[in-house]
Protein backbone atom coordinates (compact mmCIF):
# COMPACT_ATOMS: atom_id res chain seq x y z
CA UNK A 1 0.00 0.00 0.00
CA UNK A 2 2.99 2.26 0.20
CA UNK A 3 2.50 3.27 -3.37
CA UNK A 4 -1.04 4.49 -2.90
CA UNK A 5 -0.46 8.11 -2.02
CA UNK A 6 -3.71 9.94 -1.51
CA UNK A 7 -4.15 13.29 -3.13
CA UNK A 8 -3.51 16.34 -1.02
CA UNK A 9 -6.55 17.48 0.88
CA UNK A 10 -8.39 20.63 0.03
CA UNK A 11 -7.25 22.14 3.32
CA UNK A 12 -3.67 21.40 2.45
CA UNK A 13 -3.93 22.93 -0.99
CA UNK A 14 -5.38 26.03 0.57
CA UNK A 15 -2.48 26.37 2.92
CA UNK A 16 -0.05 25.68 0.14
CA UNK A 17 -1.66 28.31 -2.01
CA UNK A 18 -1.72 30.86 0.77
CA UNK A 19 1.95 30.27 1.45
CA UNK A 20 3.11 30.73 -2.13
CA UNK A 21 4.12 34.37 -2.01
CA UNK A 22 5.93 34.07 1.28
CA UNK A 23 7.67 30.97 0.09
CA UNK A 24 8.70 32.70 -3.09
CA UNK A 25 10.20 35.56 -1.10
CA UNK A 26 11.97 33.10 1.17
CA UNK A 27 13.47 31.19 -1.72
CA UNK A 28 14.48 34.40 -3.43
CA UNK A 29 16.31 35.39 -0.28
CA UNK A 30 18.20 32.13 -0.09
CA UNK A 31 19.08 32.16 -3.77
CA UNK A 32 19.84 35.85 -4.01
CA UNK A 33 17.96 35.77 -7.27
CA UNK A 34 14.26 36.18 -7.85
CA UNK A 35 14.55 34.94 -11.41
CA UNK A 36 15.93 31.58 -10.40
CA UNK A 37 13.53 31.32 -7.49
CA UNK A 38 10.65 30.12 -9.61
CA UNK A 39 12.48 26.93 -10.55
CA UNK A 40 13.17 26.05 -6.97
CA UNK A 41 9.67 27.10 -6.06
CA UNK A 42 8.29 24.55 -8.44
CA UNK A 43 10.46 21.78 -7.06
CA UNK A 44 9.51 22.76 -3.57
CA UNK A 45 5.81 22.67 -4.36
CA UNK A 46 6.13 19.22 -5.80
CA UNK A 47 7.81 17.92 -2.68
CA UNK A 48 5.29 19.65 -0.46
CA UNK A 49 2.46 17.98 -2.30
CA UNK A 50 4.17 14.64 -2.20
CA UNK A 51 4.78 14.88 1.52
CA UNK A 52 1.58 16.56 2.45
CA UNK A 53 0.60 13.85 4.91
CA UNK A 54 3.74 14.48 6.90
CA UNK A 55 2.60 17.97 7.69
CA UNK A 56 1.39 18.37 11.24
CA UNK A 57 -1.54 20.75 11.01
CA UNK A 58 -0.87 22.03 14.51
CA UNK A 59 2.44 23.43 13.43
CA UNK A 60 3.31 26.34 11.19
CA UNK A 61 2.87 25.59 7.53
CA UNK A 62 5.38 28.29 6.62
CA UNK A 63 8.05 26.78 8.83
CA UNK A 64 7.47 23.33 7.41
CA UNK A 65 7.53 24.60 3.85
CA UNK A 66 10.61 26.70 4.56
CA UNK A 67 12.48 23.64 5.75
CA UNK A 68 11.80 21.85 2.50
CA UNK A 69 12.54 24.96 0.47
CA UNK A 70 15.90 25.30 2.18
CA UNK A 71 16.78 21.79 1.21
CA UNK A 72 15.70 22.40 -2.37
CA UNK A 73 17.80 25.52 -2.60
CA UNK A 74 20.88 23.59 -1.55
CA UNK A 75 20.04 20.94 -4.07
CA UNK A 76 19.62 23.56 -6.77
CA UNK A 77 22.92 25.19 -5.95
CA UNK A 78 24.71 21.90 -6.10
CA UNK A 79 23.12 21.02 -9.41
CA UNK A 80 23.39 24.36 -11.11
CA UNK A 81 26.61 25.92 -10.01
CA UNK A 82 25.46 28.77 -12.12
CA UNK A 83 26.56 32.07 -10.81
CA UNK A 84 24.61 34.41 -12.96
CA UNK A 85 24.53 37.03 -10.30
CA UNK A 86 27.75 36.02 -8.69
CA UNK A 87 26.21 35.76 -5.29
CA UNK A 88 25.94 32.29 -3.90
CA UNK A 89 25.44 31.89 -0.22
CA UNK A 90 27.52 29.05 1.07
CA UNK A 91 25.80 26.49 3.20
CA UNK A 92 26.71 27.98 6.58
CA UNK A 93 25.62 31.44 5.60
CA UNK A 94 22.50 30.06 4.00
CA UNK A 95 21.52 28.33 7.23
CA UNK A 96 21.99 31.52 9.19
CA UNK A 97 20.02 33.60 6.74
CA UNK A 98 17.28 31.00 6.43
CA UNK A 99 16.77 31.02 10.18
CA UNK A 100 16.75 34.79 10.35
CA UNK A 101 14.55 35.16 7.29
CA UNK A 102 11.86 32.92 8.71
CA UNK A 103 11.28 35.40 11.46
CA UNK A 104 11.47 38.41 9.18
CA UNK A 105 9.90 39.86 6.04
CA UNK A 106 9.43 36.87 3.75
CA UNK A 107 6.53 35.35 5.64
CA UNK A 108 5.12 38.55 7.13
CA UNK A 109 1.37 38.08 6.72
CA UNK A 110 0.57 41.71 5.96
CA UNK A 111 3.40 42.28 3.57
CA UNK A 112 1.29 42.48 0.44
CA UNK A 113 -1.05 45.03 1.96
CA UNK A 114 1.85 47.10 3.27
CA UNK A 115 3.53 47.02 -0.11
CA UNK A 116 0.35 48.11 -1.77
CA UNK A 117 -0.18 51.14 0.39
CA UNK A 118 3.49 52.05 0.22
CA UNK A 119 3.42 51.90 -3.56
CA UNK A 120 0.63 54.45 -3.42
CA UNK A 121 3.00 56.88 -1.86
CA UNK A 122 5.48 56.67 -4.68
CA UNK A 123 5.35 59.10 -7.54
CA UNK A 124 3.53 58.01 -10.66
CA UNK A 125 6.66 57.81 -12.75
CA UNK A 126 8.38 55.76 -10.10
CA UNK A 127 5.52 53.27 -10.09
CA UNK A 128 5.63 53.13 -13.83
CA UNK A 129 9.31 52.38 -13.80
CA UNK A 130 8.84 49.58 -11.28
CA UNK A 131 6.12 48.24 -13.50
CA UNK A 132 8.48 48.13 -16.44
CA UNK A 133 11.17 46.49 -14.40
CA UNK A 134 8.91 43.83 -12.91
CA UNK A 135 5.87 43.36 -15.11
CA UNK A 136 7.80 43.32 -18.31
CA UNK A 137 11.01 42.15 -16.70
CA UNK A 138 12.92 44.81 -18.57
CA UNK A 139 16.55 45.36 -17.81
CA UNK A 140 17.67 48.61 -16.32
CA UNK A 141 19.46 49.34 -19.58
CA UNK A 142 16.29 48.86 -21.59
CA UNK A 143 14.31 51.12 -19.31
CA UNK A 144 16.99 53.76 -19.51
CA UNK A 145 17.19 53.54 -23.26
CA UNK A 146 13.45 53.85 -23.70
CA UNK A 147 13.45 56.97 -21.59
CA UNK A 148 16.56 58.47 -23.05
CA UNK A 149 18.19 58.39 -19.68
CA UNK A 150 21.45 56.99 -18.46
CA UNK A 151 21.60 53.53 -16.96
CA UNK A 152 23.11 55.04 -13.87
CA UNK A 153 20.24 57.49 -13.56
CA UNK A 154 17.63 54.75 -13.74
CA UNK A 155 19.60 52.63 -11.30
CA UNK A 156 19.54 55.48 -8.83
CA UNK A 157 15.83 56.06 -9.37
CA UNK A 158 15.04 52.43 -8.79
CA UNK A 159 17.26 52.42 -5.77
CA UNK A 160 15.42 55.37 -4.30
CA UNK A 161 12.07 53.80 -5.02
CA UNK A 162 13.06 50.58 -3.35
CA UNK A 163 14.58 52.22 -0.34
CA UNK A 164 11.55 54.36 0.13
CA UNK A 165 9.35 51.26 -0.13
CA UNK A 166 11.51 49.38 2.35
CA UNK A 167 11.32 52.14 4.91
CA UNK A 168 7.61 52.47 4.46
CA UNK A 169 6.97 48.73 4.67
CA UNK A 170 9.18 48.19 7.65
CA UNK A 171 7.40 51.00 9.40
CA UNK A 172 4.06 49.38 8.72
CA UNK A 173 5.11 45.91 9.67
CA UNK A 174 7.09 46.91 12.71
CA UNK A 175 10.11 45.17 11.28
CA UNK A 176 13.53 46.56 10.69
CA UNK A 177 13.81 47.48 14.34
CA UNK A 178 16.26 46.20 16.86
CA UNK A 179 16.81 42.72 15.68
CA UNK B 1 13.78 52.74 16.04
CA UNK B 2 11.94 52.90 12.79
CA UNK B 3 14.75 54.10 10.55
CA UNK B 4 16.59 51.14 9.14
CA UNK B 5 20.31 51.36 9.52
CA UNK B 6 21.23 51.33 5.90
CA UNK B 7 24.74 51.77 5.02
CA UNK B 8 25.31 53.44 1.67
CA UNK B 9 27.80 50.93 0.44
CA UNK B 10 25.58 48.05 1.44
CA UNK B 11 22.64 49.69 -0.25
CA UNK B 12 24.66 50.00 -3.39
CA UNK B 13 25.57 46.31 -3.32
CA UNK B 14 22.01 45.22 -2.68
CA UNK B 15 20.65 47.47 -5.36
CA UNK B 16 23.14 46.07 -7.86
CA UNK B 17 22.21 42.57 -6.79
CA UNK B 18 18.50 42.94 -7.44
CA UNK B 19 19.16 44.68 -10.72
CA UNK B 20 21.48 41.93 -11.84
CA UNK B 21 24.45 44.22 -12.05
CA UNK B 22 26.68 43.02 -9.29
CA UNK B 23 30.28 42.34 -10.21
CA UNK B 24 32.16 39.28 -8.96
CA UNK B 25 34.24 41.33 -6.57
CA UNK B 26 31.15 43.05 -5.27
CA UNK B 27 29.53 39.68 -4.79
CA UNK B 28 32.41 38.55 -2.63
CA UNK B 29 32.27 41.77 -0.73
CA UNK B 30 28.59 41.28 -0.08
CA UNK B 31 28.86 37.70 1.10
CA UNK B 32 31.74 38.64 3.41
CA UNK B 33 29.63 41.35 4.82
CA UNK B 34 26.66 39.06 5.30
CA UNK B 35 28.80 36.54 7.08
CA UNK B 36 29.93 38.95 9.72
CA UNK B 37 27.26 41.58 10.03
CA UNK B 38 23.81 40.76 11.36
CA UNK B 39 22.35 44.12 10.38
CA UNK B 40 23.64 43.59 6.85
CA UNK B 41 21.78 40.28 6.76
CA UNK B 42 18.68 42.03 7.97
CA UNK B 43 18.96 44.54 5.16
CA UNK B 44 19.68 41.78 2.67
CA UNK B 45 16.59 39.84 3.69
CA UNK B 46 14.49 42.99 3.40
CA UNK B 47 15.81 43.76 -0.07
CA UNK B 48 15.38 40.29 -1.43
CA UNK B 49 11.88 40.05 -0.02
CA UNK B 50 10.96 43.34 -1.59
CA UNK B 51 12.36 42.19 -4.90
CA UNK B 52 10.34 38.97 -4.75
CA UNK B 53 7.17 40.70 -3.62
CA UNK B 54 7.43 43.35 -6.29
CA UNK B 55 7.69 40.60 -8.83
CA UNK B 56 4.58 38.98 -7.47
CA UNK B 57 2.80 42.29 -7.18
CA UNK B 58 3.44 43.26 -10.77
CA UNK B 59 2.02 40.10 -12.18
CA UNK B 60 -1.27 39.31 -13.83
CA UNK B 61 -4.51 39.41 -11.90
CA UNK B 62 -4.07 36.87 -9.22
CA UNK B 63 -6.42 34.00 -9.61
CA UNK B 64 -5.66 32.29 -6.38
CA UNK B 65 -9.08 32.69 -4.75
CA UNK B 66 -10.61 30.52 -7.42
CA UNK B 67 -8.78 27.51 -6.21
CA UNK B 68 -10.03 27.94 -2.71
CA UNK B 69 -13.68 28.26 -3.60
CA UNK B 70 -15.52 25.51 -1.84
CA UNK B 71 -16.92 23.02 -4.25
CA UNK B 72 -20.37 21.89 -3.23
CA UNK B 73 -19.81 18.60 -4.93
CA UNK B 74 -16.88 17.75 -2.81
CA UNK B 75 -17.39 16.13 0.50
CA UNK B 76 -14.51 15.80 2.83
CA UNK B 77 -14.83 12.11 3.11
CA UNK B 78 -14.20 11.99 -0.58
CA UNK B 79 -11.25 14.28 -0.51
CA UNK B 80 -9.34 12.20 1.94
CA UNK B 81 -10.23 9.01 0.29
CA UNK B 82 -7.21 7.16 -0.96
CA UNK B 83 -7.33 6.26 -4.57
CA UNK B 84 -6.92 2.78 -5.67
CA UNK B 85 -3.88 2.68 -7.81
CA UNK B 86 -0.53 4.26 -7.94
CA UNK B 87 -1.11 5.45 -11.42
CA UNK B 88 -4.24 7.28 -10.53
CA UNK B 89 -2.92 8.73 -7.34
CA UNK B 90 -0.01 10.05 -9.29
CA UNK B 91 -2.38 11.60 -11.71
CA UNK B 92 -4.27 13.29 -8.95
CA UNK B 93 -1.10 14.37 -7.30
CA UNK B 94 0.14 15.75 -10.54
CA UNK B 95 -3.11 17.62 -10.89
CA UNK B 96 -2.76 19.20 -7.51
CA UNK B 97 0.83 20.08 -8.06
CA UNK B 98 0.32 21.45 -11.47
CA UNK B 99 -2.65 23.43 -10.30
CA UNK B 100 -0.70 24.99 -7.51
CA UNK B 101 2.25 25.71 -9.70
CA UNK B 102 0.17 26.78 -12.60
CA UNK B 103 -1.62 29.32 -10.53
CA UNK B 104 1.59 30.61 -9.19
CA UNK B 105 3.14 30.88 -12.57
CA UNK B 106 0.05 32.58 -13.81
CA UNK B 107 0.22 35.13 -11.09
CA UNK B 108 3.83 35.86 -11.87
CA UNK B 109 4.02 35.85 -15.56
CA UNK B 110 1.20 37.43 -17.43
CA UNK B 111 0.85 36.97 -21.11
CA UNK B 112 3.58 39.35 -22.02
CA UNK B 113 4.14 37.41 -25.17
CA UNK B 114 0.69 37.54 -26.63
CA UNK B 115 2.24 37.13 -30.04
CA UNK B 116 0.34 37.13 -33.23
CA UNK B 117 -2.87 35.50 -32.29
CA UNK B 118 -5.17 35.45 -35.22
CA UNK B 119 -8.30 37.27 -34.25
CA UNK B 120 -10.60 34.40 -33.83
CA UNK B 121 -12.67 33.55 -30.85
CA UNK B 122 -10.53 33.25 -27.78
CA UNK B 123 -11.65 30.24 -25.81
CA UNK B 124 -8.87 29.34 -23.47
CA UNK B 125 -5.44 30.19 -22.33
CA UNK B 126 -2.29 28.30 -21.58
CA UNK B 127 -1.46 29.14 -18.04
CA UNK B 128 1.42 26.87 -17.38
CA UNK B 129 3.79 24.52 -19.10
CA UNK B 130 5.95 21.93 -17.46
CA UNK B 131 8.69 20.58 -19.68
CA UNK B 132 6.28 20.88 -22.54
CA UNK B 133 7.50 19.98 -25.97
CA UNK B 134 5.16 20.60 -28.81
CA UNK B 135 4.84 18.34 -31.76
CA UNK B 136 2.99 20.96 -33.72
CA UNK B 137 2.82 24.70 -33.37
CA UNK B 138 4.54 25.78 -30.23
CA UNK B 139 2.63 27.70 -27.62
CA UNK B 140 3.83 29.40 -24.53
CA UNK B 141 2.44 30.09 -21.12
CA UNK B 142 0.12 33.04 -21.38
CA UNK B 143 -0.87 32.32 -24.93
CA UNK B 144 -4.49 32.62 -25.81
CA UNK B 145 -6.09 29.66 -27.50
CA UNK B 146 -8.82 30.20 -29.99
CA UNK B 147 -11.78 28.03 -30.71
CA UNK B 148 -10.73 25.32 -33.10
CA UNK B 149 -7.09 25.53 -32.21
CA UNK B 150 -5.26 22.28 -31.95
CA UNK B 151 -2.56 21.39 -29.47
CA UNK B 152 -0.12 18.62 -30.13
CA UNK B 153 1.77 18.02 -26.97
CA UNK B 154 4.70 15.76 -27.46
CA UNK B 155 5.76 15.49 -23.85
CA UNK B 156 5.53 17.31 -20.57
CA UNK B 157 2.32 18.86 -19.43
CA UNK B 158 0.29 21.93 -20.14
CA UNK B 159 -2.29 23.60 -18.00
CA UNK B 160 -5.08 25.27 -19.84
CA UNK B 161 -7.73 27.47 -18.38
CA UNK B 162 -10.84 27.68 -20.46
CA UNK B 163 -12.80 30.88 -20.50
CA UNK B 164 -15.58 29.02 -18.77
CA UNK B 165 -13.11 28.64 -15.89
CA UNK B 166 -12.64 24.95 -16.39
CA UNK B 167 -9.04 23.95 -15.91
CA UNK B 168 -7.45 21.19 -17.84
CA UNK B 169 -4.07 19.66 -17.39
CA UNK B 170 -2.91 17.91 -20.47
CA UNK B 171 -0.22 15.34 -20.20
CA UNK B 172 1.86 14.59 -23.24
CA UNK B 173 1.86 12.92 -25.59
CA UNK B 174 -1.59 14.15 -26.29
CA UNK B 175 -3.65 15.77 -28.92
CA UNK B 176 -6.28 18.25 -27.88
CA UNK B 177 -8.49 20.54 -29.85
CA UNK B 178 -10.09 23.53 -28.22
CA UNK B 179 -13.71 23.41 -29.31
CA UNK B 180 -14.90 26.46 -27.47
CA UNK B 181 -14.74 27.99 -24.02
CA UNK B 182 -16.56 25.04 -22.56
CA UNK B 183 -15.47 22.07 -24.59
CA UNK B 184 -12.44 20.33 -25.95
CA UNK B 185 -11.73 17.26 -27.94
CA UNK B 186 -9.17 14.74 -26.84
CA UNK B 187 -8.02 12.59 -29.72
CA UNK B 188 -5.36 10.86 -27.76
CA UNK B 189 -3.58 11.17 -24.47
CA UNK B 190 -4.50 12.03 -20.99
CA UNK B 191 -6.04 14.98 -19.31
CA UNK B 192 -7.28 15.93 -15.90
CA UNK B 193 -10.05 18.46 -15.67
CA UNK B 194 -11.06 20.44 -12.70
CA UNK B 195 -14.32 22.13 -13.22
CA UNK B 196 -15.60 24.74 -10.80
CA UNK B 197 -19.31 25.34 -10.48
CA UNK B 198 -19.62 28.13 -13.04
CA UNK B 199 -18.12 25.89 -15.68
CA UNK B 200 -20.46 22.99 -15.06
CA UNK B 201 -21.29 21.27 -18.29
CA UNK B 202 -17.75 21.37 -19.57
CA UNK B 203 -17.34 18.70 -22.22
CA UNK B 204 -14.52 16.49 -23.27
CA UNK B 205 -15.16 14.82 -26.58
CA UNK B 206 -13.25 11.70 -27.31
CA UNK B 207 -13.31 9.46 -30.33
CA UNK B 208 -15.57 7.16 -28.37
CA UNK B 209 -17.95 9.52 -26.77
CA UNK B 210 -18.40 12.65 -24.78
CA UNK B 211 -17.78 13.27 -21.14
CA UNK B 212 -19.85 16.07 -19.72
CA UNK B 213 -18.87 17.44 -16.41
CA UNK B 214 -21.41 17.97 -13.69
CA UNK B 215 -19.15 19.76 -11.28
CA UNK B 216 -16.10 17.62 -10.78
CA UNK B 217 -12.55 16.76 -11.11
CA UNK B 218 -12.06 14.01 -13.57
CA UNK B 219 -9.55 12.50 -15.86
CA UNK B 220 -9.93 11.24 -19.39
CA UNK B 221 -7.55 8.93 -21.04
CA UNK B 222 -7.71 8.07 -24.69
CA UNK B 223 -5.45 5.29 -25.69
CA UNK B 224 -4.27 6.39 -29.04
CA UNK B 225 -1.14 4.36 -29.14
CA UNK B 226 -1.68 0.79 -28.22
CA UNK B 227 1.79 -0.20 -29.24
CA UNK B 228 3.39 2.08 -26.71
CA UNK B 229 0.79 1.16 -24.22
CA UNK B 230 1.79 -2.44 -24.51
CA UNK B 231 5.33 -1.71 -23.56
CA UNK B 232 4.24 0.27 -20.56
CA UNK B 233 1.77 -2.13 -19.13
CA UNK B 234 2.99 -5.36 -17.81
CA UNK B 235 -0.38 -6.95 -17.75
CA UNK B 236 -0.90 -6.23 -21.37
CA UNK B 237 -1.06 -9.37 -23.34
CA UNK B 238 0.79 -9.54 -26.59
CA UNK B 239 -2.09 -9.77 -28.94
CA UNK B 240 -5.78 -10.08 -29.14
CA UNK B 241 -6.02 -7.94 -26.08
CA UNK B 242 -7.11 -9.01 -22.69
CA UNK B 243 -10.79 -8.73 -22.35
CA UNK B 244 -12.32 -6.74 -19.63
CA UNK B 245 -14.80 -9.01 -17.91
CA UNK B 246 -15.03 -10.84 -21.11
CA UNK B 247 -16.30 -7.77 -22.84
CA UNK B 248 -14.80 -5.90 -25.64
CA UNK B 249 -11.81 -3.80 -24.81
CA UNK B 250 -12.07 -0.11 -24.20
CA UNK B 251 -9.91 2.66 -25.39
CA UNK B 252 -11.31 5.60 -23.54
CA UNK B 253 -11.26 5.76 -19.81
CA UNK B 254 -12.90 8.25 -17.55
CA UNK B 255 -11.76 8.61 -13.98
CA UNK B 256 -13.96 10.63 -11.74
CA UNK B 257 -11.96 11.88 -8.84
CA UNK B 258 -14.83 13.73 -7.28
CA UNK B 259 -18.31 14.73 -8.16
CA UNK B 260 -19.96 13.26 -11.18
CA UNK B 261 -19.86 13.34 -14.89
CA UNK B 262 -22.15 12.31 -17.61
CA UNK B 263 -20.77 10.08 -20.27
CA UNK B 264 -22.37 9.82 -23.66
CA UNK B 265 -21.10 7.08 -25.82
CA UNK B 266 -21.10 7.23 -29.54
CA UNK B 267 -23.49 4.70 -30.92
CA UNK B 268 -21.93 1.59 -32.31
CA UNK B 269 -20.86 2.14 -35.82
CA UNK B 270 -23.19 5.06 -36.24
CA UNK B 271 -20.53 7.61 -36.89
CA UNK B 272 -23.18 10.15 -36.23
CA UNK B 273 -21.38 12.18 -33.71
CA UNK B 274 -20.40 15.35 -35.47
CA UNK B 275 -17.72 15.93 -32.93
CA UNK B 276 -16.10 12.76 -34.01
CA UNK B 277 -16.85 12.96 -37.64
CA UNK B 278 -15.29 16.35 -37.90
CA UNK B 279 -12.26 15.41 -36.00
CA UNK B 280 -9.47 16.67 -38.22
CA UNK B 281 -6.81 14.71 -36.51
CA UNK B 282 -6.33 12.08 -39.11
CA UNK B 283 -4.80 14.65 -41.37
CA UNK B 284 -2.86 16.59 -38.86
CA UNK B 285 -1.67 13.96 -36.52
CA UNK B 286 2.07 14.02 -36.39
CA UNK B 287 3.85 10.93 -35.43
CA UNK B 288 3.88 10.82 -31.72
CA UNK B 289 7.30 9.37 -31.45
CA UNK B 290 8.15 6.63 -31.03
CA UNK B 291 4.97 5.32 -32.54
CA UNK B 292 5.47 2.73 -35.15
CA UNK B 293 4.16 3.86 -38.48
CA UNK B 294 2.10 0.79 -39.08
CA UNK B 295 0.23 1.31 -35.87
CA UNK B 296 0.21 5.02 -35.55
CA UNK B 297 -3.49 5.30 -36.05
CA UNK B 298 -5.64 5.49 -33.04
CA UNK B 299 -6.30 2.06 -31.79
CA UNK B 300 -9.85 1.14 -31.34
CA UNK B 301 -12.04 -1.64 -30.50
CA UNK B 302 -13.26 -2.78 -33.82
CA UNK B 303 -16.78 -2.09 -32.78
CA UNK B 304 -16.05 1.58 -32.40
CA UNK B 305 -14.26 2.59 -35.48
CA UNK B 306 -13.22 6.17 -35.76
CA UNK B 307 -15.52 7.53 -38.39
CA UNK B 308 -12.97 9.52 -40.26
CA UNK B 309 -10.13 7.11 -40.26
CA UNK B 310 -9.50 4.39 -42.67
CA UNK B 311 -5.90 3.70 -41.94
CA UNK B 312 -4.71 0.48 -40.50
CA UNK B 313 -6.08 -0.18 -37.12
CA UNK B 314 -5.03 -2.46 -34.44
CA UNK B 315 -7.56 -4.15 -32.31
CA UNK B 316 -5.35 -4.73 -29.39
CA UNK B 317 -6.60 -3.09 -26.30
CA UNK B 318 -5.95 -2.18 -22.80
CA UNK B 319 -6.25 -4.47 -19.92
CA UNK B 320 -8.17 -3.58 -16.84
CA UNK B 321 -5.24 -2.51 -14.83
CA UNK B 322 -6.81 -0.52 -12.09
CA UNK B 323 -7.87 -2.67 -9.27
CA UNK B 324 -11.00 -1.27 -7.89
CA UNK B 325 -10.73 -0.94 -4.18
CA UNK B 326 -11.56 2.60 -3.38
CA UNK B 327 -14.51 4.79 -3.88
CA UNK B 328 -13.27 6.07 -7.10
CA UNK B 329 -15.45 5.56 -10.10
CA UNK B 330 -13.97 4.19 -13.20
CA UNK B 331 -16.05 4.28 -16.26
CA UNK B 332 -15.09 2.72 -19.46
CA UNK B 333 -16.94 4.28 -22.22
CA UNK B 334 -17.21 1.65 -24.87
CA UNK B 335 -18.93 -1.45 -23.68
CA UNK B 336 -21.53 -3.61 -25.25
CA UNK B 337 -24.64 -2.72 -23.40
CA UNK B 338 -26.06 -0.01 -21.25
CA UNK B 339 -26.24 -1.13 -17.69
CA UNK B 340 -27.04 2.16 -16.16
CA UNK B 341 -30.12 4.15 -16.47
CA UNK B 342 -30.64 5.40 -19.90
CA UNK B 343 -31.49 8.92 -20.62
CA UNK B 344 -33.03 10.72 -23.46
CA UNK B 345 -30.91 10.76 -26.53
CA UNK B 346 -28.66 13.72 -26.75
CA UNK B 347 -28.80 16.32 -29.40
CA UNK B 348 -26.35 14.33 -31.37
CA UNK B 349 -28.78 11.51 -31.67
CA UNK B 350 -27.82 8.03 -30.93
CA UNK B 351 -25.96 8.40 -27.74
CA UNK B 352 -26.49 6.50 -24.64
CA UNK B 353 -25.86 8.27 -21.48
CA UNK B 354 -25.02 7.26 -18.03
CA UNK B 355 -23.87 8.90 -14.92
CA UNK B 356 -20.90 7.94 -12.96
CA UNK B 357 -21.58 8.81 -9.41
CA UNK B 358 -19.17 9.24 -6.65
CA UNK B 359 -20.52 6.27 -4.80
CA UNK B 360 -18.63 3.15 -4.15
CA UNK B 361 -16.20 1.65 -6.51
CA UNK B 362 -17.47 0.05 -9.59
CA UNK B 363 -16.57 -0.61 -13.09
CA UNK B 364 -19.50 1.03 -14.57
CA UNK B 365 -20.18 0.33 -18.10
CA UNK B 366 -22.58 2.07 -20.30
Amino acid sequence: MSETAPAPSEAFIRQLTAAQHGLFAFITTLLADSNAASDVMQETNIVLCRKWQEFDARRSFDAWAAGIARFKVLEYQRAERRRTRHVVLDQDLLEVIATEAQAAEPFAPDYAAALESCLERLGKDMRKMLGERYTENQSVEAIAQARGRSTQGVTVSLFRARRSLLECIQGKLGLGGNR
Amino acid sequence: MTEPQYNDRLDHLLSALVDGAVSPSEADELTDRLRTDASARQAYIAWMTLDARLRVRHAAPVKIPELTLPDPHISHSTIHNPYSTFRISRLVLAAAVVLAIGILAYSFWPGTNEQTVVKQIPAAKIVHLADAKWAGASTQAGDTLNAGQQLLLHSGSAEITFNSQARVILEGPAELTIVDAAACRLAGGKLVARVPDPAKGFKVHTPDGTVTDLGTEFGVYVDARADQQASREEEQQPSGGPQFNGKQPAVTEVHVFRGQVEVARSEVGSGKSEAIAQNPTSDLRPSFPPAKPSRSAITKSSRFPPPTRSSSRSTSSRASRERCSSRMILSRIPSPRPTMRSRAPSVRGSFRRARARDKGCAWRTI
